[in-house]
């Protein structure tokens, strides 16, 4: 009772703007990013504020504190930091998906791209081998085929080829789980 | 560039990683190439899907917390590179707080919850204190095993110059019996010369008895060579020698060494009586307490 007693406190003073325990919580939150400086780098210091911000927000909404108010700024952080680690990705989803790509092309993916059933998507991540999902995460991360064939130790043609086969490899995973589609889908599939 | 090429290039065309001539070229034939084009949709989906095909990072955040059990998300995180890195720095975040503590100091709580700024420093001055006082018995230490160190290297160094002079002292000791030796045999036979060397008496530590001459016909000379201690105080010595009930058997003043350091005394055989003769060393035109005696026993 005395530590929800404590909690509750320190919420509502960092909610009044205790400066005190606005320090307190602002060290919290740089100490739970810790790990993340190395992949974040300065951004950390822009995220520990992003990530007060949301607890503020959070404790407005009349979210629970739960058993810990530490808790909660840690976890807010926890998520806000791999948040920020997926956003780093290199992908250009949007510059592309306004390509002509046949008469049914757009609409295939934009079907695709609505199905985002979680369980789907893991199913078929889950079932590529991990060397295609390591493959592809550099990929996402924005490596070059040159920067990747130095990692795996392959020439850069042998490693395009396997980009290549791991993509065959998800397409016909994709097919597998995703519903019967239109002809000349995303997948490169003609009717 | 082909189409197969083209087709190889389209991941890293879509991470923006080719180079400015090698993306031309596969723009270029992708504005001519309806083929290509579907590649290119497939393998933007195909990305999509490896981008989002994982678990949310609330779910990656109540997995590492241990609030969500799933075993679809566990089975996914423990064969996925991408969420075992992530899951990897959540949990070391998580172990940060483990390590941070437990519950907020419950003096927060109540009418003064606010801590004094001096306990904190007293603190921090506590800390610092401690680890200076560490720093200092570890440097101290560093510092006495280095004197230890250098003594014993002195040490050693100073044994090996004493084992050198001895070595040495023991060599020339060594040579100069070899000479006289030598000497003994190129001589006496030839001139009837008895040549013997005394090392002073007090010396001997334990060593053999008294060297011995014996005094027949044929022998036309003794000549008795006198090792000097080292460093000898005068250049010129007294030389006395005495019978076993004290009476002078002879006398030489002011006799020189030679260079190696032995006064050479030359005697008619008849100077000498049998007995022990015990020869007085002392420097020259002093009494008192000789500087060497040596014995030498005389037999007919």
């Amino acid at each position: 009772m005395v530590e929800e007693n404590t909690e509750q406190h320190l919420a509502q003073s960092f909610l009044a703007g205790d400066p005190e325990v606005a320090r307190l919580v602002s060290g919290w939150a740089r100490l739970a990013l810790v790990p993340f400086r190395g992949r974040l780098g300065d951004e950390v210091e822009d995220l520990a504020q992003e990530v007060l911000a949301e607890t503020v927000a959070t404790l407005r909404r009349g979210i629970s504190v739960g058993s810990t108010f530490r808790g909660l700024v840690w976890r807010i952080a926890a998520r806000s930091a791999i948040d920020r680690l997926r956003r780093h990705q290199r992908w250009r989803f949007e510059g592309f998906a306004r390509e002509p790509a046949g008469p049914d092309g757009d609409q295939a993916l934009e079907r695709l791209l609505a199905i985002e059933q979680r369980h789907q998507l893991l199913a078929v991540v889950s079932a590529m081998p991990r060397a295609c999902r390591e493959l592809w995460a550099w990929i996402l991360e924005g490596l070059s085929y040159l920067e990747m064939s130095a990692r795996v130790g392959v020439s850069e043609g042998a490693l395009r080829v396997r980009v290549l086969r791991c993509r065959r490899r998800a397409q016909a995973l994709i097919r597998s789980e995703l519903p019967a589609s239109p002809p000349n889908d995303a997948m490169g599939r003609r009717s | 560039m082909t189409h197969d090429q083209v087709v190889s290039r389209l991941p890293w065309l879509a991470n923006d990683s080719l180079e400015e001539q090698e993306r031309r070229e596969v723009e270029t034939h992708l504005a001519s190439c309806e083929d290509c084009r579907r590649e290119l949709v497939a393998t933007l989906a195909i990305g999509r899907v490896m981008a989002t095909g994982h678990p949310s990072p609330e779910e990656l955040v109540a997995l590492c917390w241990g609030e969500d059990a799933e075993s679809a998300i566990g089975g996914h995180v423990a064969s996925c590179p991408t969420c075992a890195s992530e899951l990897e720095l959540l949990r070391a975040s998580r172990e940060l707080e483990r390590f941070h503590g437990g519950a907020v100091p419950t003096s927060r709580v109540g009418p003064r919850p606010r801590v004094g700024p001096w306990r904190r420093w007293s603190l921090v001055a506590a800390a610092v204190l401690l680890i200076a006082a560490g720093v200092s018995l570890v440097a101290s230490q560093r510092k006495a095993g280095r004197l230890l160190a250098e003594q014993q290297r002195r040490a050693t160094e100073a044994q090996q110059q004493l084992d050198q002079l001895v070595r040495r002292a023991e060599a020339a000791e060594s040579a100069r019996s070899d000479l006289a030796r030598r000497v003994h045999e190129l001589l006496a036979p030839q001139a009837g010369i008895a040549l013997i060397e005394l090392a002073p008496f007090a010396s001997r530590r334990g060593g053999p008895s008294s060297p011995v001459v014996a005094l027949d016909g044929s022998l036309s000379r003794v000549l008795l060579l006198l090792a000097l201690p080292t460093a000898g105080p005068a250049q010129r010595y007294d030389i006395v020698a005495l019978d076993e009930t004290g009476k002078e058997q002879f006398r030489l003043g002011a006799v020189a060494p030679d260079p190696r350091g032995l006064l050479t005394i030359s005697l008619e055989p008849a100077a000498l009586s049998a007995g022990t003769l015990r020869i007085d060393v002392r420097p020259a035109g002093t009494e008192g307490q000789p500087l060497a005696t040596y014995r030498l026993r005389v037999t007919r």
